[in-house]
């Protein structure tokens, strides 16, 4: 049996066997040295070998050939019940096109590299002249054209969707302040218009204001002695109204309402919103309201009225960021299906007298009961809301 | 709907995952560990294509805050690493698994060896962030006490005995590691400048001309550095040593072919913070030379021979030429390595690092 002591002794015999050898002459004296001194000479200098360059090549082309582009939405959310929200957001704005961007970058990034050992082959070969290997180059070379055809044809179609995506975020150039008072009527107007509207929320605080525009119904609601604050997306308007002293906060409604308790909110008010959802999100929308409204709370949803054909062909497009008109029957059936306590469909913004067809009266009476149907189909009212109690 | 608590989730962050690499397979075998914690994933700067579907890019994690807790593992370092832990608010179990002086990567590869250099100074850096501490020997321990942490828990690092044990080699395995010229001197480390491959290239070719060594150095493991290898590789045709072999990196059925074959184990290594080849030959009987350097001596402890640091491969091929020339030493060394083996096999890494990254979570 060996001990720890016979291990030393064992390292001393071998000192000493190296020493006897090197003495004798049985080793040059300066073997290691030497060994040692031609190791060193290497270096760091030696070049890649051709070989070497065109296996790194392969190498950087087996990247490019198992790339494949796969659906990259995050669906992670840390809210209970988030889930859910969050993949129907994601879907809506489209995060899915910046996923693929980011694998767009990945791929062009190892094109790049495959670029860059390429050049390093073309160099070693014209270096060395050989045959074979150029022969490889002009293959791989060939390879890396069809990868970049192959890049420009995801691309395209990159372009394409993103074209196609309703309600992916626009990049306009002008105001969105420009926009809402050039289209909507001017402050006073709007004012007069929802008085009615905020009067329903007696009683109802908190009361949350989803896509607030220019404020006007927040001041209200503060003028009934209703607390209420809002949310927009656009951080220019959200600026500008709590440079006005209105409690605001940048965000969308599924994104900013999933996050919300349950039966927090006394009230729920969504003026000309729901056009601008793609369906699954006025789908959600009104499940979300059922959950963060508490019992006996109000919810309205006023939206353009697609059932006036004179509304429908005309005012719904001028907002480019309308996705499609909301049926009134639809809304009202998600209400119910959602669990809505009462639900009531409301005409508002009825068009003036003067900008309907004008009343025939002595005649037939069949004749002015079809002239008002088609007055009631083509100048009906403008808008329509949703007024629900949960 | 009713709040649920949310489980702390445990993430594992590492510089670069690697297939074949130590501290990444470690990281991956910890997952499951870190489960019972809660949701466990591994995120790295750099990411093996081979790893993507188990190993996420750095990018791609979660900007907001939530209950997470981070497990570094510090082997080298990476500017965009540290700022990433600098500026997230989650607390930090440190994982240190030493980093290589970078004097060993200079002449090779200087922005490596600069990385390694930032990396030492990363970890002293990063003090403030670290809730707890780690390190897999009393050698990193040290190491770390010496950059000012305090209160450094030494958990020696998870040794899975049973996973090349388990592997019955394949009769082709079994065959290409029986077809090397025997005795069999088996180096199991990646071909890196620190390992010092040269150094047992030059023992077998001290043992082989002045010796009459008839056997074979197998050099088992990944040759990432490519002017290293191609350095090494003239040295072994420039010597004339035929009976290398740079066998390159292995899967597991051969390893564990070559570890049943093999007539000893050798390390010339000059720097590890543990040296887990070391181990598994001791485990499988297979008697080991090594250099003192580092953390060898506390691993090896007596079950092994221990080359003293200032000795040259003269030294060592005496050492082999007197090993495999001695059986009584052999099966000595065999017996002790198992003994050796089994010991560090007990000590419960897994049960110790759940318990360090659980105070932490809560």
């Amino acid at each position: 049996m060996w001990g720890t002591e016979d291990l030393d002794r064992l390292l001393e015999t071998l000192g000493h066997r190296v020493d006897q050898r090197r003495a004798a002459g049985a080793y040059p004296a300066d073997l290691e040295r030497r060994l040692d001194e031609h190791f060193t000479t290497f270096g760091a200098t030696s070049e890649p070998s051709p070989v070497e360059l065109v296996e790194a090549l392969d190498h950087a082309f087996a990247e490019l050939a198992t790339f494949s582009f796969r659906p990259d939405t995050s669906t992670e959310s840390r809210i209970p019940g988030g889930q859910a929200a969050h993949r129907t957001v994601a879907r809506i704005v489209g995060r899915q096109i910046d996923g693929v961007a980011g694998q767009l970058r990945t791929y062009s990034d190892a094109v790049e590299r495959a670029i860059g050992i390429m050049r390093l082959v073309v160099e070693s070969v014209v270096r060395t002249y050989e045959q074979d290997l150029a022969q490889r180059v002009d293959d791989t070379q060939d390879a890396l054209v069809e990868h970049a055809g192959r890049l420009n044809a995801i691309e395209s179609r990159l372009d394409d969707l993103a074209a196609r995506v309703p309600g992916a975020p626009r990049s306009p150039w002008y105001r969105s302040e420009a926009f809402v008072d050039a289209f909507r009527g001017g402050t006073e107007s709007v004012r007069e218009r929802y008085l009615d509207l905020v009067e329903l929320f007696t009683g109802c605080d908190p009361v949350l204001e989803v896509g607030f525009g220019r404020g006007e119904v927040l001041e209200l609601f503060g003028e009934a002695g209703i607390q209420a604050s809002g949310i927009e997306p656009d951080p220019a308007l959200v600026d500008a109204a709590r440079s006005r002293g209105l409690r605001v906060e940048t965000g969308t409604a599924l994104e900013y309402l999933a996050a919300q308790p349950d039966a927090s909110l006394g009230g729920l008010v969504m003026i000309q919103v729901v056009e601008h959802l793609p369906p699954q999100g006025v789908i959600d929308v009104v499940r979300l309201a059922a959950e963060k409204v508490r019992p006996g709370g109000r919810v309205v949803f006023e939206t353009v009225n697609p059932t006036s054909l004179s509304t429908y062909a005309n005012a719904f497009w001028v907002d480019p960021d309308h996705v499609r008109p909301v049926h009134p029957a639809f809304l009202a059936f998600l209400f119910r299906e959602a669990g809505f306590a009462t639900v009531e469909r409301v005409d508002r913004s009825e068009l003036p007298a003067d900008e309907r067809l004008r009343p025939t009266t002595g005649a037939d009476p069949a004749v002015v009961a079809n002239f008002a149907r088609i007055d009631a189909l083509l100048f009906g009212p403008q808008d329509y809301a949703i007024v629900a109690t949960r | 709907m009713t709040a649920v608590p949310t489980a702390t989730a445990v993430d594992q962050v590492l510089v670069t995952a690697a297939a074949g690499d130590a501290i990444t397979n470690l990281a991956r075998s910890l997952r499951p560990v870190f489960e019972r914690i809660g949701p466990s994933r591994l995120f790295a700067r750099n990411v093996d294509p081979h790893l993507a579907g188990e190993v996420a890019p750095l990018d791609a994690y979660p900007d907001r805050a939530g209950r997470r807790v981070i497990v570094f593992h510090a082997s080298i370092g990476e500017p965009i690493v540290h700022r990433f832990l600098q500026q997230r608010s989650e607390p930090i179990v440190l994982v240190y698994h030493n980093i290589t002086p970078a004097e060993h990567f200079a002449p090779w590869d200087p922005t490596f060896a600069a990385l390694l250099a930032e990396g030492r100074e990363e970890v002293g850096a990063l003090r403030g962030r670290v809730a707890r501490v780690v390190a897999d020997s009393p050698f990193n321990a040290r190491e770390l006490a010496a950059m000012g942490y305090d209160d450094v828990v030494v958990v020696p690092p998870a040794l899975d005995g049973r996973r090349l044990h388990a592997i019955e080699p394949s009769a082709a395995a079994l065959e290409r590691a029986r077809a090397f010229p025997a005795p069999l001197v088996l180096s199991v480390a990646q071909l890196l400048p620190h390992k010092r491959p040269d150094f047992l290239v030059e023992a077998v070719h001290v043992a082989r001309t002045y010796l009459g060594f008839p056997g074979t150095l197998c050099l088992v493991g990944h040759q990432r550095l490519a002017p290293y290898r191609r350095a090494i590789r003239r040295q072994i045709s420039e010597l004339g040593v035929t009976s290398v072999d740079l066998t390159g990196p292995v899967d597991d059925d051969l390893l564990a072919a070559l570890y049943r074959t093999a007539d000893v184990v050798v390390s010339a290594s000059e720097h590890e913070g543990f040296c887990l080849p070391l181990i598994e030959a001791m485990s499988f009987g297979v008697p080991v030379v090594a250099r003192a350097f580092a953390a060898v001596p506390e691993t090896v402890g007596d079950a092994g021979i221990l080359l003293p640091p200032g000795r040259g491969p003269a030294f060592m091929a005496e050492a082999l030429a007197e090993l495999l020339s001695d059986t009584a030493l052999q099966e000595d060394l065999a017996r002790r390595g198992r003994d050796r083996a089994i010991d560090l096999w007990g000590r419960d890494h897994d049960r110790t690092l759940l318990a360090i990254v659980r105070g932490v979570a809560v």
